[in-house]
C-alpha cells in the first residue's frame, strides 16, 4: 500500500498500543511476560492473557495491543513455554491455573481478569475455580475440550486443528513469530505431547460450575474445534455466563480476529467499572 | 455467489416493513448476521425470529433513526454482538402527501429528519467502525424520484434528491482519504408495493396509491444483495435514469407538464381521505408488513410502448434543440 503525502488522511482509529518484555522470578523459575506500558489505565482491572497448547505470549500480541489502550495487560509465557524457564515436570492444568494465581500475586496484582484461548480457557477456568477471590471475571475464547462430540482422540484433534488452519490466514508475517513450528520447537516436542495428554484428561465442565465470576464465552462462528453445541453447553454450566458468536471467525481469534474479539470483550470488561460507580 | 455474504454482519434500518423487511430476509437466507432496526419492538422481534428460523443470527434493536444517539447505540449494539459491521443499509423512510403550501412545516421537517438525517446518523455511526476495520459497505436506499420532480410530494422528493447528494459527496470524501475499501452505494427504486403509501401523512383530501407500474419489494432486496456482493455506485429497480434525463434535457417543459398531469391522475384514487400525519411520528403497526397490497407484478423493465414514446420524445427533443440553436451551431462548424 503506497502512501501519498498530498492526500489528506483522516486518522484511522488505531487502537493499538505497545507492550514491553517483562522478566520476573517465581520460586526460582524465570517468567517472561509481555506487559502493557500505558499509564492512564492504572485504575482499571488488569487483563491476564492465557495462551493455549504449546504457544506463548507471542500469539497473544494482536489482542494485547488492542486492549492496552483501555486496560493494563499481562501476557505471561507459562512455565515450560515461550521464553519462560522450564520446570522438570510438565505442569497439569490445575497446576498451570495455580501458577497464574501465584505469579500475578507475586508481581503485585490483587484482582485480575483472565482471557484464555483454547487450552488457556481450561487453565483460566481452573484458576477461577481454585482462586475465586483473585479472579474478577473470565473470558473464554474457543473453549476446549469439546465433549459434545464423542471423538476427541489425538488424530481427530489433529484433523480439526488442520481444518482450522485452512480457515485462518497464515501468521508467518507476525513479528514476533507466532507459528506453531517455532513455538513447539522452543517448548520441546516432548513437553507439547505430554501437555496435550493432560489437556485431554482435564475437564473444564468440572471447573465451570464452581466459577462464580461473570464469564463471557466467545466462539468464532467457523471454529471447528469448539462447536456451537459445546459453547452453548458450557455457557449453561456457568452461574453467570453469556455467549457471543462472532460470524466468520475461527479458533484463534486472539491472533486472527483480534479486532472483533477486542470489540466484544471491551463492553464486558467495562461493565465492572460501570457497576463500581453505581 | 451466495457464499460471499455468509457470515457478513449487516445492519438494516426500517426492517419491520417493505423494502427493509424483504432485505432482512434476503440477507438471512444467505447466512448473514443481522442487526434489525425499526421503531416498533414487537414487529422487529417477529422479524428477528423469522430470520433465525432461516438459519441466521439476528438481533432486534428498536431505534428511531431521527435520534442520532439512538443510531449510535444501534451501531454499538451490533459491534458488541458481532465484533464488526460489514454492510449498513440505510432504508427507513416515510412520506407525506400534500401541497407545499398546505403540508404542515413540522411534517415536512419530519420527512427530512427521517429520510435524510436518519441516513446521515447512520453514516456517521457506521463510518468510524468501518474505518477501524479498513472495509465496509454503506447502501443508501433513495428513489427514482431523485432524478425528477413531482407535485404533492415535495418533502419526499427533496429528501430522496438529498440522499443522492449525500452518497456522492461521501464517496468523494472517502476517495480523497484513500479509503479504497469503504464503498457507498445508492439504490433507486421505482414504485414498490410497500405500506409506505398508506402509512404516509396525507393532507390532500384524496386517497393515495403508488404510481404505476408497481414493482415488488423483493426486487429491491435483490438489488441490495447484488451491491453487497459487488459494490457499485448506483443500482436501479424499474425505470432506468438515462431515458428520463435525456427527455428532461431535450424537452424539459413538456416533461414537467406531462409528469405533473400523470401524478395528479395516477398517484391518487377517486376516493376521499381524512387528513392525517400517518406514521410520521408513531409507527403504524405492531406487526411486520412486507407489502402494501398494491398488487405489484415483477416487471423486467419499462413497457415497450412507454419506452418508444420516450425515445421518440428524446429524438424529437434533440431535433428541436438543434433547430433552436442553429445559428450558434453554424458559427461553430464554420470555425
Amino acid at each position: 500500500m503506497t502512501t501519498n503525502a498530498s492526500i489528506r488522511r483522516l486518522p484511522l482509529q488505531d487502537r493499538r498500543g505497545s507492550l514491553t518484555r517483562h522478566w520476573s522470578a517465581l520460586g526460582g523459575l524465570l517468567v517472561h511476560a509481555r506487559v502493557s506500558t500505558a499509564r492512564k489505565t492504572r485504575n482499571r482491572i488488569p487483563v491476564v492473557l492465557v495462551h493455549g497448547l504449546g504457544m506463548s505470549s507471542n500469539y497473544m500480541t494482536p489482542i494485547a495491543r488492542r486492549l492496552v489502550t483501555d486496560f493494563p495487560v499481562y501476557a505471561p509465557d507459562q512455565p515450560g513455554f515461550g521464553a519462560s524457564g522450564k520446570p522438570d515436570a510438565v505442569l497439569t492444568v490445575p497446576e498451570l491455573g495455580d501458577f497464574l494465581a501465584d505469579w500475578t500475586r507475586t508481581i503485585g496484582l490483587e484482582r485480575i481478569v483472565l482471557l484464555g484461548n483454547s487450552l488457556g480457557c481450561q487453565i483460566a477456568a481452573a484458576c477461577a475455580a481454585r482462586h475465586p477471590t483473585q479472579v474478577d471475571r473470565l473470558v473464554l475464547q474457543g473453549p476446549t475440550v469439546d465433549r459434545s462430540r464423542s471423538e476427541h482422540t489425538l488424530p481427530t484433534i489433529l484433523v480439526r486443528w488442520l481444518l482450522n488452519a485452512t480457515r485462518e490466514p497464515s501468521s508467518l508475517r507476525a513479528v514476533p513469530p507466532a507459528t506453531p513450528t517455532f513455538e513447539y520447537g522452543r517448548a520441546g516436542l516432548g513437553r507439547v505431547i505430554r501437555t496435550t495428554k493432560l489437556m485431554l484428561e482435564d475437564r473444564i465442565e468440572a471447573s465451570l460450575p464452581r466459577v462464580s465470576a461473570p464469564t463471557l464465552v466467545v466462539r468464532g462462528g467457523r471454529d471447528p474445534i469448539a462447536s456451537q453445541k459445546w459453547a452453548e453447553q458450557i455457557t449453561r454450566l456457568l452461574k453467570n455466563g453469556r455467549l457471543v458468536i462472532v460470524p466468520g471467525a475461527a479458533h484463534t481469534m486472539n491472533h486472527h480476529a483480534a479486532l472483533e474479539l477486542a470489540r466484544v470483550v471491551r463492553p464486558f470488561l467495562l461493565e465492572r467499572h460501570r457497576n463500581q460507580t453505581q | 455467489m451466495g457464499q460471499k455474504l455468509r457470515d457478513s454482519v449487516v445492519v438494516v434500518t426500517g426492517a419491520a416493513s417493505g423494502i427493509g423487511l424483504a432485505t432482512a430476509f434476503a440477507f438471512a437466507r444467505r447466512g448473514a448476521a443481522l442487526a434489525l432496526a425499526g421503531r416498533q419492538p414487537e414487529a422487529l422481534e417477529a422479524v428477528a425470529t423469522d430470520c433465525r428460523q432461516a438459519g441466521a443470527q439476528a438481533i432486534a434493536v428498536p431505534t428511531d433513526v431521527v435520534e442520532e444517539e439512538a443510531v449510535a447505540k444501534l451501531a454499538r449494539r451490533a459491534v458488541e454482538q458481532y465484533g464488526r459491521i460489514d454492510v449498513w443499509v440505510n432504508n427507513a423512510a416515510v412520506t407525506a402527501f400534500g401541497g407545499i403550501e398546505e403540508l404542515p412545516t413540522n411534517d415536512f421537517r419530519r420527512v427530512m429528519d427521517t429520510n435524510l438525517f436518519g441516513y446521515l446518523h447512520g453514516v456517521r455511526a457506521a463510518l468510524p467502525i468501518m474505518r477501524e476495520q479498513g472495509s465496509g459497505i454503506i447502501i443508501n436506499v433513495s428513489s427514482g424520484v431523485a432524478f425528477i420532480t413531482q407535485p404533492y410530494t415535495a418533502a419526499y422528493v427533496a429528501s430522496k434528491h438529498a440522499i443522492r447528494a449525500l452518497s456522492g459527496c461521501l464517496r468523494m470524501e472517502l476517495m480523497l482519504d484513500g479509503a479504497r475499501d469503504i464503498h457507498v452505494c445508492t439504490v433507486y427504486p421505482a414504485s414498490i408495493d410497500t405500506p409506505l403509501f398508506q402509512r404516509g401523512a396525507n393532507y390532500t383530501g384524496r386517497a393515495v396509491q403508488p404510481m404505476p407500474p408497481v414493482y415488488e419489494p423483493e426486487q429491491v432486496a435483490d438489488a441490495i444483495i447484488g451491491l453487497a456482493e459487488s459494490p457499485r455506485r448506483e443500482a436501479y429497480v424499474g425505470m432506468p435514469k438515462e431515458m428520463v434525463l435525456l427527455a428532461e434535457a431535450a424537452v424539459p417543459d413538456l416533461m414537467e407538464r406531462k409528469l405533473a398531469q400523470r401524478v395528479d391522475q395516477k398517484h391518487f384514487r377517486d376516493r376521499p381521505a381524512e387528513r392525517s400525519d400517518g406514521s410520521l411520528y408513531e409507527p403504524a403497526s405492531r406487526q411486520p408488513e412486507l407489502r402494501g397490497g398494491w398488487g405489484g407484478a415483477p416487471h423486467r423493465g419499462p413497457k415497450i410502448v412507454g419506452a418508444s414514446l420516450l425515445a421518440g420524445l428524446a429524438l424529437g427533443g434533440a431535433a428541436l434543440l438543434t433547430y433552436r440553436n442553429r445559428d450558434q451551431l453554424r458559427r461553430l462548424t464554420r470555425g
